[in-house]
């Protein structure tokens, strides 16, 4: 969701007056935040998911049957909704009542379309925690359903396959390529979440740092009847345009995608240099096990994740700092868009696989190693710090360097990397987090609790076993980019440490012996590599867990080794197969209005639970409850609280 | 491999492997996906076959009647954590697994198995002892077979020395008996993991009316069969070591780090005995 400061937004010239001023002051404030809380230990385990909609009209067609047979139409017509800022003042009433506490909580997101919740209070450390995610995803959608027209349905959908294609919105409304905020060909600005200036500034800004509009070209997949060269006809707006590739034009089309969130709360800043460091590697994993988004403007990809896509979406690069241009008024040179995996490692281990150049600040730099900021953490930041701010307030310019963090967090925030390092707030009690951003949502609230819970006991598993997964960085790249690709599960292979050397700390023999393996050998195991569903039934194996939850774990590990052999379709496959075999698909890649309102009514149904893809989904369901059991919290408070022999030292 | 026995007065031996969790990091091991009831045994095996390779000379063990088997690589992580767990008992959950043999259950094997696991700790009470029971024959254990054992537990619960106690893989009519006739009831029953989506509806009412966790394992029934135990002394020490030996009991302790879910260690000690000329 990003900074949301209130007050008036200043243009861009206006902000890029500020911009060093902006930079100088956030380093100051994360140094004064960093000397308050870096000797901060003990903090629990708490952490908590993200869950995004997007809300789709699904309504009957006005045709009759025989004109739908005739002109290949569905007998569905859906759009999707702008209404979020009419829903979320009424889905923030019981937070805003009780003074910032409620069981769910929500955010708006960059589009008029689509609203986030959280859960009210983060999850604990208890196993039986685990148990509690799938009700709570539950409860958030019902919330929102309960908002929501009779035709309108809150949907955990990664692309909506139609964005900025004509008539796909209610109300409808047109693009404006001449002027506006996005001057995109095909998304109108009224997509924009309007309750809240910052999305409609990001946007505006973005493109007039970068001179021009963003450009973001997805190869199509070819099919046989796929037009050769520029899928579309040339115009004067789709000049960026390459042949073979779906264009798009606007940061619309990137962050008005919806996605899963994790955050975890590190028990120092050791152990969360450890988190993000060892959960780096597992991150195109997680990408490629959980893609959900093979369409894009209307057409099917080659490409089965939307991380291209917002990469491109929020690209604030000049030609210059491309390298398409010699650097005359931009400073350096940079390898990526503000929206893309991680550049560095930031434990004291992770440095020797540190191998891609590092574009940093130096002033930056030299600041946070003379204040003593450990040197990769310092790295890290001169290097998030090359970027400028793309939206500022008026009223926020002027701030405290000891008391406020909002300088800092404006260039933190605008950072959006596969993994984020985050400091304790000023004046909280949370301690240092780290997010893992890369998972694509889930249709139905089974499976998005499944992903989060297995990336949870990946985690408890890391700090447990103690193993390294550590390998170059320009190694985890490449499986970024493999990751993406269509049907990665099945058909690519991802470098990962051998298990052979899941103690080894000697990077040269690592890096010799990196190999490369499948999805399955890496969540299941082969004779390299133990796996990491067995890794994780080992840690359980060690811990104490309630029978309930046991079952709900069993039901969520199922489903990722099935995706990860392969026995049940990833989502991005699902769609992709509805699509291609949809009785009106003209072997074109074209997802045409009526493929992908009939696709919209499947949605529905399989979030509703009326339909259920048995290549999508397994047939069982977990035993998730709201509540905690009330003996398995006494019992905890009970061993918190008991006397000990000879007394508590 | 000779027939002069190493070890011919012996009649009793712990074995005590420290933190198993460190075996994997000192020796690079890579994770195997050893069934539940090989770890164990194979943990054994390992650590037998360590211990004999650091004996400097025979001659002193064939008078030895009782013998202690601990892992001679790993003393510097252990004694790191044993810091820990003066400083920090605070910070820690120390859960006990004790499998007793019916059979072989002598009055104040408890006390022995739960002090010997503190011990290799350097704890002084732990949080939590599950009670898992291994009977002779095919019958399940009998109420008055297991009195005495769960009486020696409700000892310790009254010291201190224990928080808490629980029962495992019992059926039915065993733990209703027992709870209606213990002093001290258990607050925890353990079940098979495989069995966690299909748990008895007596059970689970049983347990909600009597504010009983039940949770899972993936142990196996009997950890430390007679037959494997001779085979690995046969394998380790010879044919002329092999006879006789039982176990005694098995305590499975598992360190946890408070409100952080995460593991700090894991490992078991258990005794094993025969009788000699």
């Amino acid at each position: 969701m990003g900074l949301l400061s209130e007050g008036t937004p200043l243009s861009w010239s206006e902000t890029q007056k500020h911009s060093e001023h902006v930079r100088q002051h956030g380093i100051r404030q994360f140094i004064s935040l960093y000397y308050r809380l870096k000797d901060r230990t003990k903090d629990s385990l708490k952490w908590g998911d993200e869950v995004e909609y997007q809300l789709v009209r699904l309504t009957k067609s006005a045709a009759s049957s025989s004109d739908q047979q005739q002109q290949q139409q569905s007998q569905f017509a859906s759009q999707l909704s702008l209404v979020a800022d009419q829903i979320l003042p009424e889905l923030q009433r019981e937070e805003i009542e009780n003074g910032g506490r409620a069981s769910t909580l929500w955010r708006p997101e960059y589009a008029a379309y689509m609203v986030e919740g959280v859960p009210g209070e983060p999850y604990g450390h208890l196993l039986a925690h685990l148990n509690l995610v799938e009700a709570n995803m539950r409860k958030r959608r019902a919330q929102v359903q309960s908002l929501l027209g009779s035709d309108v349905y809150a949907l955990t959908l990664t692309a909506f396959p139609r964005l900025g294609c004509p008539d796909f919105c209610y109300p409808g409304a047109k693009p404006t390529p001449e002027g506006g905020v996005s001057c995109s060909a095909f998304l109108p600005d009224e997509v924009i979440y309007s309750g809240h200036p910052r999305f409609r500034t990001l946007t505006r800004n973005i493109r007039e740092r970068r001179g021009k509009k963003v450009a973001i070209n997805i190869p199509v997949y070819r099919d046989l009847n796929t037009p050769d060269g520029l899928l579309e006809p040339p115009t004067e707006h789709t000049a960026a345009a390459l042949p073979g590739h779906i264009y798009m034009d606007a940061m619309g089309f990137g962050m008005g995608c919806c996605c899963l969130q994790m955050t975890f709360q590190a028990c120092s800043i050791t152990e969360a240099y450890l988190l993000y460091d060892q959960l780096t590697p597992l991150s195109p994993v997680l990408l490629a096990l959980s893609a959900a988004s093979p369409v894009h403007r209307g057409w099917l990809a080659d490409t089965d994740t939307r991380w291209r896509v917002i990469s491109g979406a929020v690209d604030c690069r000049t030609d210059e700092e491309m390298g398409l241009k010699p650097l005359e008024r931009n400073r350096f040179r940079i390898a990526k868009s503000r929206y893309d995996s991680i550049d560095s490692y930031l434990s004291a281990d992770g440095q020797a696989y540190n191998d891609i150049p590092l574009t940093m600040d130096e002033d930056i730099l030299r600041q946070l190693m003379e204040a003593g900021v450990e040197p990769s953490l310092s790295r890290h930041l001169a290097h998030l710090f090359i970027r400028d701010p793309v939206s500022l307030f008026s009223e926020k310019i002027h701030q405290s360097d000891t008391e406020e963090s909002d300088h800092f967090e404006n260039i933190q925030s605008t950072n959006w990397q596969s993994m984020r390092f985050k400091p304790p707030p000023t004046n909280s009690t949370i301690g240092w987090r780290v997010e893992f951003r890369c998972a694509e949502v889930q249709l139905t609230d089974f499976e998005n609790a499944a992903y989060v819970v297995f990336i949870v006991l990946l985690t408890r598993v890391l700090l447990t076993l103690q193993i390294d997964l550590l390998m170059p960085i320009s190694k985890v790249d490449e499986n970024f980019n493999r990751a993406q690709q269509r049907d990665a599960v099945k058909r690519q292979k991802f470098f990962f440490r051998s298990g052979a050397h899941l103690y080894d700390n000697d990077p040269e023999l690592v890096k010799a012996e990196l190999r490369e393996f499948t999805l399955d050998e890496i969540v299941n195991g082969c004779q390299d590599f133990p796996g990491l569903v067995p890794l994780i039934r080992q840690y359980l194996s060690m811990s104490h867990t309630d029978v309930d939850t046991m079952c709900t774990l069993n039901q969520y590990l199922n489903l990722i080794q099935k995706r990860a052999r392969g026995e049940l379709l990833t989502t991005a496959a699902w769609i992709r197969k509805f699509v291609t075999e949809h009785p009106v698909y003209q072997r074109d890649s074209r997802c045409t209005e009526a493929i992908s309102s009939d696709l919209m009514a499947k949605c529905v149904e399989i979030t509703q639970g009326s339909y259920r893809p048995d290549e999508l989904l397994p047939c069982t369901s977990s035993k998730t409850s709201d509540t905690l059991p009330q003996v398995i919290s006494d019992a905890e408070l009970y061993l918190d609280n008991r006397p000990r022999r000879n007394g508590p030292k | 491999m000779n027939d002069i026995p190493i070890l011919p007065k012996c009649r009793s031996i712990v074995f005590e492997t420290g933190n198993i969790l460190n075996w994997n990091r000192l020796k690079k091991r890579p994770l195997t996906a050893l069934p539940a009831s090989e770890e164990i045994l194979d943990s054994i095996r390992c650590l037998f076959n360590g211990w004999l390779n650091a004996q400097t000379e025979q001659h002193s063990l064939q008078y030895t009647d009782q013998l202690r088997v601990t892992c001679p690589v790993q003393k510097q992580l252990d004694m790191a954590q044993r810091q820990a767990m003066l400083d920090d008992r605070e910070e820690l959950r120390i859960y006990i697994k004790l499998t007793v043999y019916i059979d072989t259950y002598w009055r104040g094997a408890v006390s022995d198995a739960v002090e010997t696991a503190l011990a290799s700790l350097a704890a002084e009470d732990c949080d939590g002892v599950v009670l898992s029971l291994v009977s002779s024959g095919p019958q399940p254990p009998l109420l008055d077979e297991v009195k005495p054992i769960w009486a020696e537990l409700e000892e310790l619960r009254a010291a201190d020395v224990v928080g808490s106690l629980g029962l495992a893989d019992v059926d039915s009519d065993l733990l209703e008996q027992l709870y209606d006739w213990a002093a001290e009831k258990p607050s925890i029953y353990q079940l098979s993991a495989q069995a966690a989506c299909t748990a008895p509806s007596r059970l689970r009412e049983f347990a909600s009316a009597n504010r009983l966790q039940v949770l899972v394992h993936s142990d196996p029934a009997d950890p430390l069969p007679a037959d494997r135990l001779r085979d690995i002394f046969g394998g380790v020490l010879g044919a002329a070591d092999a006879t006789g030996w039982q176990p005694g009991w098995l305590a499975r302790i598992t360190t946890s780090y408070r409100h952080r879910g995460v593991v700090s260690s894991w490992g078991f000690v258990s005794k094993v005995q025969r009788q000699v000329a």
